[in-house]
C-alpha cells in the first residue's frame, strides 16, 4: 500500500500537467460554445422577436386553412404559442371629406403594449376593454393626421367605423414587442415622413373587409436562452415549415418569407467564428506549453523512479518495456486528472464564460478532448520515460538528439515568427464586416506568441555562453550570496531553462493582457468615434432639446456633399457644446478638441472671410479651400481648412469629412440629417425627447452599437489568452521544481558539510533567494520586453476594422507589467523556501552517501 | 603470465583500450577540459575467475567496467567480451548485449533492486528481464538456496540490510546464462561484516562457475580474487 502511495505521489506532476491540458483543451471548446450562446442571447435581445420568429399566411378561400397552418407551425421547436394576426387595407372617408388609405390591424396586445409609460397609457385608456366591432383605436399622431378624435367616424365603403380610442404614439426606440412585427406602421421613413396610417381594430371589424383581408399565424422564439445549434435547428424547421406549407396549399411562398432568424444566426455565427479563430493561436500555444509541462512531468517521473529506470537500463530492458511498466498507474492518474480538468473547465466556463448555456455537442467534444489529452499524456510519458531510460545508463551513444535539435528548433521558430509577421502585415488579423468574419489566419494571429517564443529562445541561446563566462565571477560577494550566484552560473542548462520558462510566462501574460485590454479599449474607442458620443439620437425635428435634458447634449447636423465630384461628409457641430459631449484621442491631432472648436468658433458673420473648417482625411491639408457642392443648391459652400485631424468623433465611413460650425451647415443645407449627441444620458433620455415632441429615428448607443456585429466577439476572444500566461507560469514553476529536485542530493550533501563551518539557516536562505531570484528576474525582464515589443508590432495590424477610426493603438498595460515585476520577488522567496526545506529535510549521513 | 581459469576460453579481451572524456561543457562555451580515463589498457580474463580491479579513486576502474558492460564505448582500442566486439556495437545491440551476456552491478545495494519487491521476486524479475523462459521461479529458488539466501527471500528488499540487499542483487545477477558479472564497488557502502558476506558470496558464485570482474578497494575481495589487476591514472600497473 505504501509502495502504491509512493508511486502515485511520484505521478502527481503528471496528473497536474494532464489536468492543465484537459482544462485548456476542453475549456476552449466550451468557451466557444458559451460565446455562441451569449451571441445568440444578445442577437435575440437586439432583434425584434417577430423578426427572429416566423409567420405563415392563412390562405384566403381555403376551408380549414388555419388549423393546417397551425399544425405546420407546431412542428417548429422552441416556439411560444402561436399568435394570430389579422389586417385589412381600406380606403376611408375622413370627417373633413378627404380620403385616407388606412390599414386595420388586429394582433395580440397592440393596445396594451405601446411602449408608452403606464400612467400615460392608463390616462389614454389603452389598458381597457377590447374594441367592439366597428370600433377603432388610433395613435395620437395618426388621429392628428386624419383629423379625428374619439367619437369621430370614418366611412369605408358602406361601413361606418367609429374612433373609440386615441392611444399614445408607439415607442420607436425600441419598438415594443407587440408592434415590432408591424414596425412599418410605427417607424418614420428615412425621409422623415410619417409611417402609413393604421388603426387597431377587432377581428370582426377586419373581417368586414374580407376581400382585402390578410391573416397570418406568427411564431416567436420562446424567451428561454437557446444555443447556436438550437437556433440552426429552428432555422431548418422554418424552412421545412415553408416546404410543408407549399405542399399543403399548392403554393410557393418560400421566396416571400424573409427569415430574420437567418440574420440572427449569421451574426451569432460570426461572433463564434471570431472567438474560435482568435483562439487558434491560444490553442496552439497552450498545446506547446502543456506538452512542455507534460514532458517536464514525465522527466520528473523518470527522476522520481530513477533507481528503477537505471536498473532496468543496466539490465538491457528495452526502453519501451521500462515505460510500459509505468503505464497502468499513469493511465489511472491521467484518467482522473483529465476528468477533473474537464469538470474544472466546465465549471469555469459556466461561471465565468460569456453564457452559461453550453451545447451538448460542445460538451461531447470537450469530453473527447479530455480523453485525447489523457491518451496523449500517456504517449508523452511513454516517450519521455523511454528516452530517459535509454540514456540513463548508456554513455556510449552519439550526442543526445536534443543537443543538435535545439538550434534547428530555434532557427525554425525564428523563420516561423518572421513568416507570421509578414502574413500579419499582409492580411491583418480578424476583419469584421458587419456579420461577416474574414481573415483570422492562424499564422498571422499567432505572431505575438511565435515572436515571443522565437525571441526567448534566441536570447536564451545567447545566454548559455554568457553564463559559462560568468562561472568564475562573484568572488568578492559575501559567502552566502556567492554560493547563490555560483549555483546560478554553475550550470547554464537549468538556469537558462528557468529564464526561458519565466520569460515565456511573463511575456505571454503581458501580451495577453495588452491584447485583451487593447481589444476592449479599441471597441470603446471605435464605438465612441462611431457614435460621436455616448449616445446619438437621430431626430426629424428642429426644436430645441428641453432644458431638463439639455445638459451634456449637443446638436449635430450632417449632409453628404461633393468636392470635385467626390462625395464628402459635411459635419456641422456646435463649437460651444460639442467638446462637452465628444472626446478626441490625442493621436488624432496636436490640438485638443476644445482647441479645434475654438478654430471653428466665431466664423459666422466675419464679412467675406471663408468659413473655417476642419478636414478629416489623408488628402486634406491646412489652407485648402474647398467648394462643397450641395444637392439642391446652386451655389457651392466654400470653406477654408484651418486644421486637419486623423479622425473625428462621428466619422463612420471611409469618406473624407469636413467639419464646420453647424450654423454654417444649416445656412447652406436645407435637409440635413439631425442628431442629438448626449454624454452620460439618463436611461429615460430618448423617452424624454419623444415626450418633448421629437420624432426619433436611429438611436446609437456606444455601449451596444457593435453588439449586432461579430466585432463584439473580440471582447470575448482575447480573454482566454491570459490562460497562456498562466500556463507558462506553470511551466516555469515545473522547470524550477525540476531544478530544485535535481540538485537536492548535491545541495543536501554540501549543506551537511558547510553547516559545520558556520553556514547556518540564515545563510542558506540568502543563498537560496539569490539562486532563485536571478533567473526569475532576468526571465521576467526578458519576457516583458519581448512580449511588449511583439504586441506593439501586432496591435496596429490586428485592427479588426481598419477603415473605422480611430486606428488600433498599442498601450503598455502598466498594471499587469508592475504586477509581474512585483510577483518576481514573491515567487523567488517561495522557491527559496522550497530549496531550504528540501535541503535541510534529509538525513545528513544518507545525503553524504548520495542516497537522498 | 596468463592466469589459469576453469576453461581456456577468454571471457574478456582488451587491447589498447583508451577512453577520453570532455567534461565541464561542450562545444559552444569552449570551456570543456579533456580527461583521459583509460590509456592503452590490455587485459585478458579467462572464464570462471574472480578478477579484482584495484586502484585508487579515479584510476579508471569504473570506466573499464562500464566499457566491459556495454554501458560506454572506448575512444580507441579493441574490446571483446564473451567473443563479442563490444566497441563496435550500436545502442540497440549494446542493450541486447547487456540483457544476455554481461550483467553490471551498481555500487549502492539499493540501486540493484526493485525495493518494493521481495528478494525472491527480485530474482524472478531479473530472470524475466533477461528473457528467461520456463520455470523462472524454480530457478530463482535454487539459486537462492545455493547462496543460502532463502531465509530472507520473502522479505521486501526495502527492509533488508545493505549486505543482504547486495547478496540478493548478486543472485539476481547470476540468474540466466550471462557470461560475466561486472560488479562496481559491491562492498563500498557496507560495513565490515556485510562486506565479508558479500565477498564470500562472490567467491561462492565463482566456485559454482560464474565469471566475475569486481572493481574494488576492499581487501576482503582482493583476498578471495583469483586475479588482481591494478590501475593507476588510467593505466594498468599490475
Amino acid at each position: 500500500m505504501r509502495g502504491l502511495q509512493r508511486r502515485l505521489t511520484g505521478l502527481l506532476p503528471v496528473g497536474f500537467a494532464v489536468l492543465l491540458a484537459a482544462f485548456c483543451a476542453s475549456g476552449t471548446e466550451l468557451y466557444v460554445s458559451s460565446s455562441g450562446s451569449a451571441a445568440m442571447e444578445q442577437q435575440l435581445a437586439e432583434a425584434c422577436r417577430a423578426d427572429s420568429g416566423f409567420a405563415l399566411p392563412v390562405p384566403r378561400g381555403v376551408d380549414g386553412a388555419e388549423p393546417i397552418v397551425e399544425e405546420i407551425g407546431s412542428r417548429i421547436p422552441h416556439m411560444d404559442p402561436p399568435r394570430h394576426g389579422d389586417s385589412a387595407m381600406v380606403t376611408a372617408q375622413r370627417p373633413d371629406g378627404g380620403s385616407a388609405r388606412l390599414t386595420l390591424l388586429q394582433f395580440d396586445d397592440l393596445l396594451t403594449d405601446t411602449g408608452a409609460d403606464p400612467a400615460g397609457a392608463a390616462a389614454a385608456g389603452t389598458a381597457a376593454e377590447p374594441l367592439a366591432p366597428g370600433e377603432l383605436a388610433v395613435t395620437a399622431t395618426n388621429a392628428e393626421l386624419m383629423g379625428v378624435q374619439v367619437g369621430s367616424t370614418l366611412v369605408a365603403g358602406d361601413r361606418v367605423l367609429t374612433i373609440a380610442r386615441v392611444i399614445p404614439d408607439i415607442a420607436t426606440a425600441p419598438v415594443p414587442s407587440a408592434w415590432c412585427g408591424l414596425s412599418q406602421f410605427v417607424l418614420p421613413r428615412p425621409s422623415g415622413d410619417p409611417p402609413p396610417l393604421s388603426a387597431v381594430a377587432a377581428t370582426e371589424t377586419v373581417a368586414m373587409f374580407g376581400e382585402f383581408r390578410f391573416r397570418w399565424v406568427e411564431y416567436r422564439v420562446a424567451d428561454d436562452p437557446i444555443t447556436l445549434t438550437e437556433a440552426n435547428d429552428i432555422l431548418a424547421a422554418y424552412r421545412r415549415a415553408i416546404a410543408d406549407f407549399d405542399a399543403a396549399f399548392d403554393q410557393q411562398i418560400g421566396g416571400d418569407i424573409d427569415l430574420g432568424m437567418r440574420h440572427v444566426v449569421d451574426r451569432a455565427t460570426g461572433v463564434t467564428d471570431t472567438v474560435s479563430r482568435s483562439l487558434q493561436p491560444v490553442r496552439l500555444t497552450s498545446l506547446i506549453a502543456v506538452l512542455v509541462v507534460l514532458l517536464a512531468a514525465a522527466v520528473l517521473l523518470a527522476r522520481e523512479r530513477h533507481r528503477e529506470v537505471r536498473l532496468l537500463g543496466v539490465r538491457g530492458v528495452p526502453p519501451s518495456q521500462v515505460a510500459r511498466r509505468m503505464l497502468p498507474e499513469v493511465a489511472l492518474v491521467a484518467g482522473v486528472a483529465s476528468a477533473v480538468g474537464l469538470l474544472l473547465a466546465w465549471m469555469v466556463v459556466l461561471i465565468g464564460g460569456p453564457s452559461s448555456l453550453l451545447e451538448p455537442a460542445a460538451l461531447l467534444r470537450a469530453a473527447l478532448m479530455a480523453l485525447a489529452v489523457a491518451v496523449v499524456a500517456m504517449g508523452a510519458v511513454f516517450a519521455a520515460v523511454s528516452v530517459v531510460a535509454d540514456h540513463a545508463v548508456d554513455r556510449g551513444g552519439r550526442h543526445h538528439p536534443i543537443v543538435w535539435s535545439l538550434p534547428v528548433v530555434v532557427a525554425g521558430l525564428v523563420v516561423l515568427a518572421v513568416w507570421s509577421f509578414r502574413r500579419l502585415d499582409e492580411v491583418g488579423g480578424i476583419r469584421t464586416y458587419g456579420t461577416q468574419v474574414r481573415g483570422g489566419e492562424l499564422l498571422a494571429l499567432g505572431f505575438p506568441l511565435f515572436g515571443l517564443l522565437a525571441g526567448t529562445l534566441v536570447a536564451c541561446g545567447l545566454l548559455v555562453p554568457l553564463v559559462a563566462t560568468l562561472r568564475r565571477t562573484g568572488g568578492r560577494l559575501p559567502r552566502a550570496l556567492r554560493l547563490g550566484w555560483r549555483r546560478v552560473v554553475l550550470e547554464a542548462g537549468p538556469t537558462v531553462a528557468t529564464v526561458a520558462a519565466v520569460a515565456m510566462a511573463a511575456g505571454a501574460f503581458v501580451a495577453a493582457s495588452a491584447l485583451s485590454d487593447g481589444a476592449s479599449r479599441q471597441l470603446e474607442d471605435k464605438a465612441e468615434a462611431f457614435v460621436g458620443s455616448d449616445l446619438a439620437v437621430s431626430v426629424f425635428d428642429t426644436m430645441d432639446v428641453p432644458a431638463s435634458l439639455a445638459g451634456g447634449t449637443s446638436r449635430v447636423e450632417t449632409a453628404n456633399v461633393k468636392v470635385d465630384g467626390t462625395t464628402v461628409k459635411l459635419y456641422g457641430v456646435d463649437p460651444a457644446t460639442f467638446p462637452d459631449v465628444a472626446r478626441l484621442r490625442d493621436d488624432a491631432s496636436s490640438l485638443s478638441l476644445r482647441g479645434l472648436m475654438h478654430l471653428l468658433g466665431g466664423s459666422v458673420g466675419r464679412g467675406d472671410d471663408l468659413p473655417p473648417a476642419i478636414g478629416v482625411g489623408p488628402d486634406l491639408t491646412v489652407g485648402d479651400v474647398l467648394d462643397l457642392v450641395i444637392a439642391g443648391s446652386d451655389e457651392p459652400l466654400r470653406v477654408r481648412l484651418v486644421a486637419t485631424v486623423a479622425f473625428f468623433p462621428g466619422k463612420v465611413t471611409g469618406l473624407d469629412e469636413v467639419v464646420v460650425d453647424r450654423e454654417v451647415l444649416l445656412a447652406a443645407v436645407r435637409f440635413p440629417q439631425r442628431w442629438v449627441l448626449a454624454r452620460d444620458p439618463d436611461d429615460g433620455f430618448v423617452g424624454g425627447l419623444r415626450a418633448a415632441g421629437f420624432r426619433i429615428g436611429v438611436v446609437l448607443d456606444s455601449r451596444t452599437t457593435f453588439d449586432a456585429s461579430s466585432f463584439s466577439g473580440l471582447k470575448w476572444a482575447y480573454q482566454p489568452l491570459r490562460a497562456v500566461g498562466v500556463l507558462f507560469a506553470v511551466v516555469a514553476a515545473a522547470v524550477q521544481f525540476l531544478v530544485v529536485a535535481a540538485r537536492r542530493t548535491a545541495r543536501r550533501a554540501a549543506h551537511t558539510i558547510s553547516r559545520r563551518t558556520g553556514f547556518g539557516r540564515r545563510h542558506l536562505w540568502v543563498a537560496a533567494v539569490a539562486e532563485a531570484l536571478v533567473p526569475l528576474a532576468v526571465g521576467a525582464l526578458l519576457g516583458l520586453s519581448l512580449g511588449l515589443a511583439a504586441v506593439s508590432l501586432a496591435v496596429p495590424r490586428l485592427d479588426p476594422m481598419p477603415l473605422l477610426a480611430p486606428p488600433a493603438r498599442f498601450l503598455v498595460p502598466w498594471g499587469t507589467t508592475l504586477g509581474i515585476l512585483l510577483a518576481v520577488p514573491v515567487w523567488a522567496v517561495a522557491t527559496a523556501a522550497l530549496i531550504v526545506r528540501s535541503t535541510v529535510a534529509g538525513d545528513p549521513m544518507r545525503a553524504l552517501r548520495g542516497e537522498q | 603470465m596468463r592466469p589459469v581459469g576453469r576453461s581456456d576460453q577468454l571471457v574478456v579481451e582488451c587491447s589498447g583500450v583508451t577512453r577520453r572524456y570532455v567534461i565541464g561543457g561542450r562545444g559552444s562555451a569552449g570551456s570543456g577540459s579533456e580527461v583521459l580515463a583509460l590509456q592503452d589498457v590490455d587485459l585478458e580474463v579467462p572464464a570462471g575467475l574472480l578478477l579484482a580491479l584495484a586502484g585508487p579513486s579515479g584510476s579508471g576502474k569504473s570506466t573499464l567496467l562500464a566499457l566491459l558492460g556495454a554501458l560506454d564505448r572506448p575512444t580507441s582500442g579493441a574490446l571483446r567480451v564473451d567473443g563479442v566486439d563490444v566497441a563496435t556495437l550500436g545502442r540497440r545491440e549494446r542493450r541486447a548485449f547487456r540483457r544476455r551476456r554481461a550483467v553490471s552491478m551498481l555500487p549502492l545495494p539499493a540501486d540493484n533492486l526493485l525495493l518494493d519487491l521481495t528478494g525472491r521476486e527480485n530474482v524472478v524479475a531479473a530472470g524475466h528481464h533477461r528473457g528467461l523462459l520456463g520455470d523462472v521461479r524454480s530457478r530463482a529458488d535454487e539459486l537462492l538456496a545455493e547462496m543460502e539466501l532463502d531465509a530472507f527471500a520473502d522479505r521486501p528488499c526495502a527492509l533488508m540490510s545493505g549486505g543482504e540487499q547486495q547478496r540478493i542483487a548478486l543472485a539476481a545477477s547470476l540468474i540466466g546464462s550471462s557470461a560475466v558479472v561486472l560488479a562496481d564497488e559491491p562492498t563500498g557502502a557496507l560495513d565490515r561484516a556485510g562486506a565479508a558476506t558479500v565477498a564470500a558470496a562472490l567467491r561462492g558464485a565463482v566456485e559454482r562457475g560464474a565469471s566475475i570482474v569486481v572493481a574494488t578497494h576492499d581487501p576482503n575481495i582482493e583476498a578471495v580474487a583469483d586475479m588482481v589487476v591494478r590501475l593507476d591514472h588510467g593505466r594498468r600497473v599490475l
